[in-house]
């Protein structure tokens, strides 16, 4: 049967768009063409005793270096998981035993999924949970922090930028005014969409204890995430069993992801700037033409600083699921919000939580950016945004 | 393990019976063959013997799901000779009876061979007598007996056996003809549909996709949802049809008057589908719809849009409450899948205030303010077609 234009289904050889790196990055190509031949030298287990074991752990340690240089913390403190869910939920389960002496967590409403669910179950386990009260736009109400954080509080656990709306929290004051109400409290910062923003190069000065963070978020591959916990401070470990990991992560270690990291790692160091640079100007290229169509509102705030590679926008009036098919028909890849929700029904919860109207939240979609993506992409983007307000934009407001 | 299978209902249908005896013997093959079982079927006169060297737990499993299988039994075989099934009957009933400890008994003896010179009635009491004898704890009782010994005699030997499990029931699959189901992402078209196949439709699916309405994901719903119900028949293969009728949605919106938005859509839909049905041959439309579900399931509303729509549809939901269909659709598996949170077509436009009383020539007026001619014409120009 003849191909139809109402069916055209996005193959890789089709024209696609990639403008979901919230979600997950394309891996970085030059950095793992090399990581086959790697694989194939380092295949011994770390741990072993003899000198094949011995050469793969220096490369795992040669890695470990690497990432505590980027974040500016000692190896020591780094240790490598299967990636952010794994780090938020070690976390937050391994202060169980202060919980248990009814300490309290303090969180945002507006976290990710694997810490607002495991504080949750930490809830229906006995915890107590205390919200941060927020302002518009989801940054946390530093005048009225002391509503909610006092000297019950054992753990405060925040998200860096928001993954959603891009917001950067005001880690700094944040962190100083805590200390000040509660010096001994544990701060867990949520950094995984943090490497655009001004805090990647504030983690080396701010008085953080646990921070956690995504391998394929940066390029670098699935399955493999950094948990660094400040020397000094102690986390109960979710599993038993080997010492790998300063006893604390048992399982042999993922060597392939944790190589790919490290060649992810030196690429970033090495371009950070000049990435960080492509991103601004696709951000700013972007708001620039978003705000000549009128129909799309982008969900920034005044005085709330943001990600430039995280954009929320809402249209007046198509559902964000529609604004996502139509984009995805015409090969342009974003979400509606978080993709580890995407599939909860009518689920807008960090943004309403960010103070956003319902509907508001329910046109909503998530653009977000690579230094990998270009400025014909975003061209692309806007003219499609534009020709779908025109067209099916035009029927919702008949409707409503 | 052999098991005989009867097939009630069908029995009745007088100089058709073979023809649906064929469509079942069909069936079961085609399910051995498509799901790889080591099970063959065969005639035997007013039933059909299935010899399987699968484990039991699955053929029997597989065999009382069959539409248009009233019952099986586990049987065992003994050639035609009276004296091997004397000498055979007790060593067959020991496992049974030292088991589940039965207090009664009965045999019920069935000749369907009338050559066979002894009467039915003498052969239940010799082996009666034959049976009481070795287990001298057992008492007949021919009303509610806790063991009923089955014996089949037919030309091709003796058949016993000691317990009857109900089957599914219905026509064997395609017998009564072929049908469409329109397929939504929803809990009822499903459950609409097996009923369709239950009662022995050759049912093939039809979706309408509205993009940029409905995406990829619920597309991805329905051809789960329609291979689930593919398999609980017998065939190895069937028909999605992928409909587009966002041309005549973003009419109906622009064009009719709002609170006849979703019966226009629904009339837009059987239109479409019944032009299809009579292009390849489908004897009926079958819909999910039950009676005051939602507004456009009213009585009203259904009559309207079915004298508009003209096109023969079938609802076998028409009396069921959202709870029976509910526990049926989990039954069948279709339940967590339809529950899969992607948005239906039907779902994004609904009215704040829609019609539940429509009247017929106002819909019939509004309908024909949409250009629904190629769509009844020509429907193939606007619908694909999948193997699932």
């Amino acid at each position: 049967m003849k191909e139809k234009r109402f069916f055209r289904i996005v193959s890789q050889e089709d024209l696609m768009i990639y403008l979901d790196n919230a979600a997950t990055t394309p891996p970085m190509k030059e950095a793992l063409l090399s990581l086959q031949e790697t694989l194939f030298d380092y295949y011994a287990n770390p741990s072993s005793l003899h000198s094949a074991g011995f050469r793969t752990a220096a490369l795992r340690e040669e890695v470990r270096q690497r990432a505590a240089d980027l974040i500016g913390t000692s190896p020591g403190e780094v240790i490598f998981n299967s990636g952010a869910t794994e780090g938020n939920n070690t976390v937050l389960r391994g202060i169980t035993p202060l919980l248990k002496r009814g300490k309290a967590i303090a969180l945002t409403s507006i976290g990710h999924a694997s810490v607002e669910k495991t504080a949750q179950a930490l809830e229906r386990e006995g915890a107590v949970l205390v919200r941060l009260p927020l302002k518009k736009g989801g940054t946390i109400d530093l005048d009225r922090l002391d509503e909610a954080v006092g000297p019950s509080c054992a753990l405060l656990s925040v998200n860096a930028v928001n993954n959603e709306t891009g917001l950067i929290q005001p880690l700094d004051a944040l962190i100083r005014r805590v200390r000040a109400i509660h010096p001994d409290i544990l701060i867990h910062v949520d950094a995984v969409q943090s490497f655009w923003s001004p805090l990647w190069e504030a983690w080396p000065a701010l008085d953080w204890d646990f921070l956690t963070l995504s391998a394929h978020k940066i390029h670098a591959l699935k399955g493999t995430g950094l948990l660094i916990i400040r020397k000094g401070r102690h986390l109960h470990p979710l599993l038993s069993g080997g010492e790998q990991e300063h006893s604390f992560r048992p399982g042999t270690e993922n060597m392939p992801g944790i190589i790919a990291l490290g060649l992810v790692l030196k690429q970033l160091r090495k371009n950070r700037s000049s990435f960080l640079g492509a991103i601004r100007l696709l951000e700013e290229a972007f708001i620039k033409n978003l705000a000549d169509l009128g129909d799309y509102a982008l969900n920034r705030e005044k005085g709330a600083s943001y990600s430039p590679h995280i954009l929320s926008l809402s249209h007046e009036s198509i559902p964000g699921a529609v604004l996502q098919n139509a984009l995805s028909e015409k090969g342009i890849c974003v979400s509606t919000g978080s993709a580890c929700s995407d599939r909860d029904k009518k689920s807008h919860r960090v943004l309403t939580a960010s103070g956003y109207e319902e509907k508001q939240a329910g046109n909503t979609i998530r653009v977000s950016l690579s230094p990998f993506n270009t400025p014909d992409e975003v061209t692309a983007l806007v003219n499609a945004l534009d020709e779908i307000s025109q067209t099916v934009g035009a029927l919702y407001r008949r409707v409503r | 393990m052999d098991y005989l299978v009867s097939y009630g209902e069908l029995a009745l249908k007088g100089k058709n019976r073979r023809f649906f005896e064929k469509k079942l013997l069909q069936s079961l093959k085609e399910i051995f063959k498509r799901d790889k079982l080591s099970m063959d079927a065969s005639f035997l006169y007013g039933k059909i013997l299935v010899n399987s060297r699968e484990e039991r737990g699955l053929s029997e499993e597989v065999l009382k799901n069959v539409f248009g299988v009233a019952a099986i039994r586990p049987v065992a075989v003994f050639p035609y000779d009276y004296e091997i099934l004397k000498k055979n009957l007790i060593p067959i009933l020991r496992p049974t009876v030292e088991g589940v400890s039965p207090e009664t008994f009965r045999i019920t003896a069935k000749r369907a061979f009338k050559q066979f010179p002894v009467d039915s009635m003498a052969v239940a009491r010799e082996l009666g007598s034959l049976v009481l004898d070795h287990f001298p704890e057992l008492h007949v009782d021919l009303s509610h007996p806790d063991m009923e010994i089955t014996v089949d005699i037919r030309s091709e030997g003796f058949f016993v056996s000691l317990e009857k499990i109900k089957g599914i029931g219905g026509f064997p699959e395609g017998s009564q003809g072929r049908a469409l189901l329109l397929l939504s992402g929803g809990i009822d078209s499903p459950v609409a549909g097996y009923l369709a196949m239950k009662r022995g439709l050759a049912t093939d699916f039809i979706y309408f996709h509205t993009p940029p309405f409905t995406g990829e994901g619920a597309l991805n719903k329905v051809r789960s949802l329609a291979e689930t119900l593919r398999k609980r028949g017998s065939r190895s293969r069937g028909n999605l049809y992928i409909a587009d009728i966002a041309g005549l949605q973003k009419e109906i919106i622009t064009q009719c008057k709002s609170d006849y938005a979703t019966l226009l859509l629904r009339v837009a839909m059987l239109k479409t589908a019944g032009a299809w049905a009579r292009q390849q041959g489908y004897d009926a439309l079958v819909t999910g719809d039950s009676l005051g579900q939602v507004a456009s399931q009213t009585i009203h509303s259904l009559a309207a849009v079915d004298a508009v729509a003209e096109a023969f549809t079938l609802r076998p939901l028409i009396g069921y409450d959202k709870t029976e269909i509910m526990a049926l659709a989990r039954e069948l598996g279709t339940m967590e899948i339809s529950n899969r949170p992607f948005e239906d077509c039907c779902s994004l436009f609904v009215p704040e205030h829609p019609a539940t009383r429509p009247g017929e020539a106002l819909l019939r007026e509004e309908s024909e303010r949409l250009p629904l001619g190629p769509y009844v014409q020509t429907p193939g120009d606007f619908i694909r077609s999948e193997r699932i």
